[in-house]
């Protein structure tokens, strides 16, 4: 059983860790409502984001204080909630890249040691 | 805001994530299913089927709530477990319960005398036997109490029955018994 052990890694798991940045990354573009925001994840590459897993986030984001929203009416259905980032957002999003850069080195260059060897 | 047509399929599926989210306070869930109904209007308007784009129900709302940071269902404990882990967590019931362990060898023994007893009066055909078998060992006589002479059968079945009983308590009880780890409390 101890190959139950081991840890496979996937872009699944990876893209847990990293949907906060990538969030607010799209919302400091432009501001977008959730399917939208989930539109511009999977636009920009990143395919396997679940909805309910971008929906999550914009309400852990706004109850967090990075995020503002407003409701934008609609004549043919729905109204849809708006998300935009604030400055707390913002101060966030610049740490979080800061880490980000950090992490993405130190993970190059560890995986630059078996190719240099 | 008009009024929002959902197909049957989205709406039944609808209703299941809010169900699967009911264990959470008002305000949590009704934020988190606050954009649902737009959601779907887009799915659909897509063309595309709820269940295919969105999965089932449960793992829908499993991944809600986990992405939102909030707790996954069943974690809460359920109000009447909650009370029953308090009561069983209190000093006068741990130390009864220990108590109560420490009697568990006569327990065995009891169990032991009681089996004996049924398979006598299950097996035996002697009247007096069936009547008051634990006696079979002694009869009243014009003398007393006596000792029948030469008939050991109630000494072998009792004996028996006891030491079994013994040794099946004993042999649970190395086996670490799934009722005592389901009152172990969880702090």
């Amino acid at each position: 059983v101890r190959i139950a052990y081991y840890y496979v890694m996937d872009a699944s798991q990876l893209l847990k860790g990293v949907l906060d940045v990538a969030v607010l990354a799209v919302l400091a573009v432009e501001d977008g409502y959730g399917y939208d925001v989930v539109r511009r994840l999977r636009g920009n590459g990143l395919e396997e984001v679940g909805d309910a897993s971008v929906y999550g986030t914009l309400r852990r984001l706004y109850a967090a204080g990075s995020l503002t929203s407003y409701v934008v009416p609609s004549d043919e259905g729905p109204h849809r909630k708006y998300y935009a980032l604030n400055d707390r957002g913002r101060t966030v999003l610049a740490e979080e890249r800061k880490t980000w850069d950090g992490f993405a080195r130190t993970l190059d260059s560890l995986l630059g040691l078996e190719a240099a060897a | 805001m008009t009024a929002i047509a959902l197909s049957l399929e989205a709406a039944t599926w609808a209703a299941e994530v809010r169900a699967h989210l009911a264990d959470l306070p008002a305000t949590d869930r009704d934020e988190l299913l606050e954009d649902l109904d737009a959601l779907i209007v887009d799915v659909e308007a897509e063309g595309e089927s709820v269940v295919d784009r969105l999965g089932s129900p449960r793992d829908y709302a499993a991944e809600l709530r986990s992405a939102a940071g909030l707790p996954a269902a069943g974690r809460v404990d359920a109000p009447l477990l909650l009370k029953l882990r308090q009561v069983i967590a209190q000093p006068w019931v741990r130390s009864s319960r220990t108590f109560l362990g420490e009697l568990k060898p006569g327990w065995w023994v009891a169990r032991g005398l009681v089996l004996g007893l049924l398979f006598v009066l299950l097996l035996s055909s002697d009247t007096q036997a069936r009547h008051l078998p634990l006696l079979r060992l002694w009869h009243w006589d014009s003398y007393g109490w006596d000792w029948y002479d030469g008939d050991y059968s109630a000494v072998v079945v009792y004996g028996g029955s006891v030491m079994a009983s013994v040794l099946f308590g004993r042999r649970v009880e190395l086996r670490h018994p799934i009722a005592k780890g389901l009152l172990v409390s969880r702090d």
